[in-house]
């Protein structure tokens, strides 16, 4: 599959170009564009690297001057509605050519940081930059020289980049950025790998900042197993315990009991911690909806039973529960009241019946009462809760508090932040009143639940309660608010207080070996835990250190490739001077980011007394340039581009080594398999490259921009008249008359070459397929003028105007006198139509 | 031959095959102790795409000193 190449290229609006599309078809070989200064060149050039990319890299690369490529790529002197694109067909792997079409939609903006926008198509069909590469070969580079186009500002950008810039170009040309994902990747690990979080290692960490116990948890950390760390314990708490002169009991656990009762005594003779304790509230979650369910059916069967039936339902149910009146008999007397012989059988039967039409009512009244007994003991269960979760201290008479030594006072002592313990005052006041405001609350919905549960047939607080309900659950979470500000506060004096009162107490470290005490076992399994973690930290270390140096390896494998290339191009360009390229290196082999570019100093033809510098230290403005030019070479090898575009690749004033790069620099372009396209402003080279490549088929082409408004135009060399035109115009209206003698010479060469064209094509047309235009060399216009006039058939006075024309730039024998500004634009202007008429 | 030995064999043959030179990853490879974790890590980052890559790596760590402590 071969490289893609550009077949045609067609530009319009953008930069120095006009409205009017200019067009050029490139060989697959070598194309030379010559052009004088602001003709349009770097236009060309950059109208490729915009076609491709979307944007122009000298705008990235002046990073401190990007507002002012505002409104750049646009034509200034195009109307806005005029559409500014970029066109080339490609020739792609597949042999198939295909459109691709780059029009801009959005200028660079001031501020813009973002760029211009574009729209980009192959064959007409909207498509998204990576199908470059999909559908057309096009594999762009790594940025901001992205695009297979040299310009002169592109050129010295790897030499003035940060060294993380310059890092980032040759990783692109190594072509390492896999490796280096893989890198990142594994040295990213260790975020993910997390350290065991346990209360254990907690406590030994806080233990071996205590200097008492750095030797012991030092032992601990070493233990083997986990009687071992209970021995090192029961080591540590005996010989603590001995020596504030307890004499410790034999087990661990009797030692930590021993420890622990000591420590409360110590802690309690400075400063009651013990009273700031807490637990977390048990919230309640509100009634459930089968407290709304039994209040609805309470309330549905109430209405459907008399109030007189629900007030002696109780009593019926009591009468009826008598022996023997479930049969026929006399009446009896009454059992409640005792009034003679009034239950009969028909009040007995009146009395059945009333109970069974009750029957749902009191289903659904003791429904209630059960619905409300639950919501009942969760309020307790609330109330129970609230006590624990407040402080401690908030239990305590303000007599005890004082006995106790537990003041805002003590604690302001002990704790250095005094704003802490503001804070922590005004919260504490705060959480209070929120815990009283609570239980007003919770008394007011007990209140109305008790009168539902116990007198359900007289209720009718439905609303009550639920008011009050909600009233707890907004009061609860008013408390909870509280209790989160209050713990903030709480923390950032518990732990200050908690260090002071064991420095004051000398129990530095005492909670914690207590609590480690309590659970050897928890320990050890922490202890088995950190060290697994550890050994993973230390084996990813490994690793990641192998890694480094194995892709350091590679990256200087790469490099080498890399510097013989370059070396290769600059041996091409500048074959046996004692100043030659070396190598494209890391500054070591530690570096990650520094790439060095070394250059040897040789005073021998053999270089064998080479001294080796950095090559932009020493470096002359040419030898950087040819640099430049030789890593974009060996890049655009490296990462094989199809074609490359150079603008200017040689320094005018380097005229030494131009021959070299027309000759064997192209040459190895060209073995390489690349289409070369070349901008210069360097006439010599241009026809120097064209000669040599001719055989090639290379194309020859001008860039001229005779009007701003019109803009740059692009021409075909074969085009010689229009060439010569182009080279005397700009001496055609010169005030300088030396100038303007120089425009008659060139405009009388182009009134003869009008002559021997037209002769040629009249030939030509009589069947002469052999007339050249080789012909008439050594021959002039006195020789062959009149016939050409009898040509000029179109207009009478076309012969006269050829003739004056002629007259005008050919001066007398002794005439030293220049033609007048007026007489070269009468005759430059005359050949011009002539052109036009006779021979486009 | 386990799964993982049968993934680097052919996407060595094919790299191969088709460049003619050894890939990054098959020079970096010929640099690393072949029983080493960062030979297990490359090898486990070659085994899959991107995504995922951490959580493939990461659990080539864990087994890695798994097998070393066993």
């Amino acid at each position: 599959m071969t490289r893609p190449r550009v077949k045609k290229i067609e530009i319009q609006g953008f930069r120095s170009f006009g409205k009017l599309r200019q067009s050029c078809d490139l060989p697959d070989t070598v194309s030379v564009l010559w052009g004088g200064n602001s003709q349009g060149k770097t236009s060309f050039a950059e109208a490729l690297e915009f076609l491709f990319t979307g944007q122009i890299a000298r705008r990235e690369l002046l990073a401190s001057a990007k507002d002012e490529f505002s409104e750049a790529l646009r034509n200034a002197h195009i109307a806005p509605e005029a559409s500014v694109i970029v066109e080339a067909d490609i020739l792609c792997g597949d042999g198939k050519t295909r459109r691709l079409k780059r029009t801009l939609i959005e200028d660079y903006k001031r501020g813009g940081a973002a760029g211009c926008a574009s729209r980009l198509e192959i064959d007409g069909v909207t498509c998204a930059e990576h199908e470059l590469e999909a559908k057309l070969g096009i594999k762009l580079s790594q940025a901001p020289l992205r695009a297979p186009v040299l310009t002169q500002h592109t050129l010295g950008y790897v030499f003035s980049a940060s060294p993380i810039e310059r890092s980032n170009y040759f990783r692109a040309i190594l072509d390492t950025q896999d490796l280096e994902d893989f890198r990142k990747a594994v040295a990213t690990l260790p975020q993910l790998l997390k350290a065991p979080e346990l209360l254990a290692l907690t406590l030994l960490a806080v233990l071996e900042a205590a200097p008492a116990f750095t030797a012991a948890a030092a032992r601990l950390r070493k233990a083997k197993n986990e009687a071992e760390v209970a021995t090192i314990l029961l080591q540590t708490t005996s010989t603590l315990l001995t020596s504030v002169g307890i004499e410790p009991l034999k087990t661990l656990a009797e030692t930590i009991v021993q420890l622990e009762t000591e420590l409360g005594r110590r802690r309690s003779q400075t400063f009651p911690l013990d009273l700031l304790t807490r637990k977390a509230l048990l919230a309640w979650g509100g009634p459930s909806s089968d407290l709304q369910q039994a209040i609805e059916a309470f309330l549905k069967e109430k209405a459907a039973v008399s109030a007189e039936a629900q007030r002696f339902v109780d009593l019926f149910r009591a009468a009826l529960a008598l022996p023997d009146h479930d049969t026929d008999h006399a009446p009896l007397d009454c059992p409640l009241c005792a009034a003679k012989a009034t239950l009969t059988q028909e009040r007995l039967t009146f009395i059945v019946e009333q109970v069974r039409a009750t029957e749902g009512y009191t289903a659904a009244a003791e429904a209630l009462q059960r619905q409300m007994r639950v919501i009942d003991g969760q309020l307790d269960a609330l109330i129970a809760s609230l006590d624990q979760a407040l402080p401690k201290f908030m239990s305590k008479l303000s007599l005890e508090r004082r006995k106790a030594g537990f003041s805002l006072a003590a604690i302001r002592k002990l704790v250095a932040d005094q704003d802490a313990a503001t804070a922590w005052s005004a919260t504490s006041r705060q959480l209070w009143r929120a815990s009283r405001q609570l239980r007003r609350g919770i008394a007011a919905a007990k209140a109305e639940l008790h009168a539902a549960i116990e007198n359900p047939s007289e209720w009718s607080g439905q609303e009550a309660l639920a008011a009050a309900l909600k009233g707890v659950q907004a009061e609860q979470g008013f408390f909870e608010t509280r209790m989160l500000a209050y713990a903030a506060a709480a923390a950032a004096i518990e732990g200050p207080l908690e260090a002071a009162v064991d420095e004051g107490t000398q129990t530095k470290g005492w909670a914690q070996l207590i609590a480690l005490g309590k659970t050897p076992a928890d320990l050890w399994m922490a202890l088995l835990a950190a060290a697994a973690h550890a050994a993973k930290v230390k084996a990813h270390e490994k690793a990641l250190a192998e890694i480094d140096t194995g892709i350091g390896i590679v990256t200087d494998e790469k490099f080498d490739l890399l510097s013989k290339a370059v070396r290769s191009w600059w041996d091409k360009l500048r074959p046996d001077e004692p100043v030659f390229f070396d190598a494209v290196k890391r500054r070591s082999s530690a570096a990650r980011r520094n790439i060095d570019l070394r250059v040897g100093l040789a005073a021998k033809e053999d270089r064998s007394d080479a001294k080796f510098r950095d090559a932009v230290a020493v470096l002359s403005q040419s030898q950087l340039h040819c640099l430049g030019l030789s890593l974009f070479l060996a890049r655009a090898v490296q990462e094989g581009a199809g074609f490359i575009v150079l603008d200017d690749p040689v320094l005018t004033s380097d005229d030494d080594y131009r021959p070299n790069f027309a000759s064997s620099v192209i040459e190895a372009l060209l073995a390489e398999g690349l289409q070369v396209v070349i901008c210069s402003q360097d006439y010599k080279s241009c026809k120097d490259i064209g000669h040599r490549w001719e055989h090639k088929g290379v194309g020859r082409f001008q860039i001229v921009r005779n009007d701003p408004v019109l803009g740059s135009e692009i021409r075909s060399e074969s085009d010689t008249l229009a060439t010569m035109l182009a080279k005397a115009q700009p001496f055609v209206k010169s005030a300088d008359p030396v100038l303007r003698k120089e425009g008659a010479a060139k405009l009388r060469e182009a009134i003869e070459r009008f002559c021997k064209v037209m002769l040629v094509k009249d030939r030509q047309s009589k069947g002469d397929s052999a007339a050249s235009i080789t012909d008439y060399d050594g021959k002039n216009f006195s020789d062959y003028g009149a016939t050409v006039m009898n040509l000029l058939t179109q207009d009478p006075a076309h012969p006269g105007k050829l003739k004056a024309a002629h007259a005008y730039v050919t001066p007398g024998p002794h005439d030293d006198k220049p033609p007048s500004k007026g007489e070269l634009a009468g005759a430059f202007g005359d050949i011009k139509a002539f052109k036009r008429d006779y021979l486009d | 031959m386990t799964d993982k030995s049968a993934t680097e064999a052919a996407s060595s043959a094919e790299a191969s095959e088709t460049a003619g030179t050894p890939t990054n990853t098959e020079r970096l490879r010929s640099h690393l102790k072949p029983q080493s974790l960062a030979a297990a890590l490359l090898s486990t980052w070659e085994a899959g795409d991107q995504t995922g890559a951490q959580a493939r790596l990461l659990a080539a760590l864990q087994e890695f000193k798994a097998e070393a402590t066993e």
